[in-house]
């Protein structure tokens, strides 16, 4: 019953969470001397996986249960771990780098909602309503940025203001800028009284918080302008946002950096569902110049950025395989928040392996009484229930759907946290004190 | 509890819960004030009807301009980048440090001066006097006031004005006057009280 004593147990919960939750970030983290940074490259919308690393055979098609406007049989993509899976047309650019990127197939986002703001969320921060972002966990406090974004994420992200957006262009001015600027001194005279004032000002209330960053930012702040000096773009008219990153990566400024890049990959249409092998081609070519740029940038005599960076492509869901009340050859797709595929590479990452699996394999597949629970079987690839000590998909069909059965999003965050050394008091937990998703050790290296 | 009484709480809490979201999204207490309305702020206390000072040129673009917090507009009402980080402080430093530089050569006296065209004749008239230091005129402490209140009128407490005034008058003894002109607006810039909402 709720009574006025449980009313007052929640809401004042609810605000204490929240005050915390805005103060996540700020922890303190195991400092890191090896250089470790994160690079995710975002295609918003909900891109169709099965034009990627989760293809289907064309048998499949031809039985009207998955549509491919392709026409294209995808090839067989075997793992290193011996897991496989289908590479569909889109994947071509991406042929040759089987040994640079680990592809994680199966991956349930948020099985309560299937919006894209709820997923999106439920990718960045672990709760559909939105959070903490784990992006800028991923920061140690050595670093005076926490990332650089290039284009937009629509996502409710509470720890997103050391997150900076930034254009190529910007970048350039910035560096002239600070270039022409005297050096910030914190130790000087007038910056010892400025800090001063931010010190009497600060406490916990949203003045006197934001005295208080004022007051900490500023030693960062003059790192910060120290290091931007030193950024080498090139002087042409239009620099390419990763020659930003990789400087901003090279000069220790920023941890992270994200490149979000809007396509048409919500294809409900069946227009644009048409497109979708193009799109798919699309990412990969991004993906394989990503590899590529890390690849041929030195960071320093020995190592190149590649060597020191991880690299996550993704998007906020797949894809369902039809539209039930579409006619089959003109049908588009809908968001299917039970499966997802997700590419890694580099730093940390045990790569050319394929981890995890969806179900739908062939025609006539029986599916577990789980998936059926969830969708009544015509529409969703679901990803299989997942054994987290072999690193493998399971074969058993579950006859009720327990989340901690699958390999999710939160396995995955987890994963990157362990690769970046977060505190296991930061990981990702399953809802309702249902545990924290496994770290999938296989993907480390 | 009865029945009525559970549905009444029910309702409070779900009123609550949607005052705190609406709050949420609509305060922005505690974010900068953002680079639009500040250089608003510099024209209402400073400068005069001709000026063509724009803060985001001394920040270096419109773009950068918005890291300093800017309304996106349209249905967006979310108030973007205005929380406290190195960056956005680096960059109210590089702004303020420009204009308080281009504040301070107005002590060289020259008429050509292009912020001395820009200046309210009242500012630039105490700015001047300011110009004499350490002459017991540049040490009056009510042309402190009345600069300080220029920039930033009642919006900090007292303490904010006496620390200012202390701070100057004891460790400027021998600093140029362009130093001490361009120090203590920029201090004054670089005050929460000026930067922030509240």
């Amino acid at each position: 019953m709720l009574t006025r004593r449980n009313f007052l147990k929640v809401s004042l919960g609810g605000a204490t969470l929240c005050v915390l939750d805005s103060f996540a970030p700020m922890m303190s983290w195991a400092a890191q001397n090896e250089p470790h940074y994160f690079l995710h490259l975002i295609f918003p919308g909900g891109f169709d996986c099965t034009y990627m690393f989760d293809g289907r055979p064309l048998s499949m098609t031809k039985a009207q249960k998955i549509q491919n406007y392709s026409g294209v049989e995808p090839n067989l993509w075997e793992g290193s771990n011996g897991t496989s899976t289908w590479a569909a047309v889109g994947t071509k650019p991406l042929e040759s780098y089987k040994n640079d990127i680990t592809i994680v197939n199966g991956v349930l986002m948020t099985p309560a909602f299937d919006g894209h703001l709820q997923n999106m969320n439920y990718l960045l921060t672990g709760n559909p309503f939105g959070g903490a972002s784990f992006m800028p966990l991923l920061n140690t406090e050595s670093l005076p940025l926490d990332g650089i974004i290039s284009g937009d994420i629509y996502a409710d992200q509470v720890n997103f203001s050391n997150f900076v957006p930034l254009t190529s262009a910007d970048a350039k001015t910035l560096v002239e800028s600070v270039r022409l600027k005297t050096p910030l001194n914190p130790t000087n005279q007038v910056w010892q009284y400025i800090n001063s004032r931010y010190a009497a000002n600060s406490g916990k209330r949203s003045f006197s918080s934001s005295a208080a960053k004022m007051n900490s930012s500023i030693p960062s702040a003059a790192r910060l302008e120290e290091y931007i000096r030193g950024v080498e773009l090139p002087n042409s008219e239009s620099i390419p946002f990763l020659d930003v990153v990789g400087q901003f990566f090279k000069k220790g400024i920023s941890r992270s950096a994200v490149i979000s890049e809007q396509l048409a990959t919500d294809a409900h249409a069946a227009v644009d569902a048409k497109k979708c092998p193009a799109m798919a081609e699309t990412i990969a070519t991004r993906t394989r110049d990503t590899i590529n740029f890390l690849k041929n940038t030195p960071y320093d005599d020995k190592r190149s950025l590649f060597d020191v960076t991880t690299l996550m492509v993704s998007s906020e869901f797949s894809r369902t395989m039809l539209q039930k009340e579409a006619n089959f050859d003109e049908t588009g797709t809908d968001h299917n928040n039970f499966n997802n595929s997700i590419i890694l590479a580099g730093k940390k990452i045990k790569m050319g392996q394929v981890i995890g699996q969806s179900d739908w394999r062939t025609a006539d597949e029986a599916l577990s009484k789980a998936h059926l629970a969830m969708d009544d079987g015509t529409k969703r690839l679901f990803g299989k229930p997942f054994d987290f000590a072999a690193g493998k998909p399971r074969a058993d069909l579950p006859e009720e759907f327990k989340i901690q059965d699958y390999l999710t999003v939160g396995s995955v965050i987890n994963t990157l946290y362990s690769a970046f050394g977060v505190d296991e008091k930061h990981f990702r937990e399953f809802e309702r004190n249902g545990g924290k998703p496994p770290v999938i050790s296989q993907l480390l290296g | 509890m009865g029945g009525s009484g559970e549905v009444k709480m029910r309702l409070a809490l779900a009123l609550l819960l949607i005052c705190t979201g609406a709050l949420g999204k609509l305060d922005n207490s505690g974010e900068f004030f953002g680079a639009r309305n500040t250089n608003k702020k510099i024209y209402q206390g400073l400068l005069n009807g001709t000026a063509t000072f724009q803060l985001s040129e001394y920040v270096g673009s419109d773009a950068l301009g918005n890291l300093l917090g800017y309304q996106p507009g349209g249905l967006d009402t979310t108030f973007r980048n205005g929380i406290p980080n190195p960056t956005n402080m680096m960059l109210w430093s590089l702004a303020f440090e420009k204009f308080s530089h281009d504040i301070g050569k107005v002590c060289h006296g020259n008429s050509d001066d292009s912020m001395a065209k820009q200046l309210r004749e009242d500012v630039l008239a105490d700015v001047l006097t300011l110009c004499s230091w350490p002459s017991d005129k540049a040490r009056d402490e009510e042309l402190w006031d009345r600069l300080w209140l220029y920039a930033l009128a009642y919006d900090a407490p007292e303490s904010e004005v006496v620390a200012w005034k202390t701070f100057f008058m004891t460790s400027y003894e021998v600093s140029t006057p362009e130093q001490l002109v361009s120090d203590a607006f920029f201090s004054i810039f670089m005050n929460p009280h000026y930067l922030l909402r509240k």
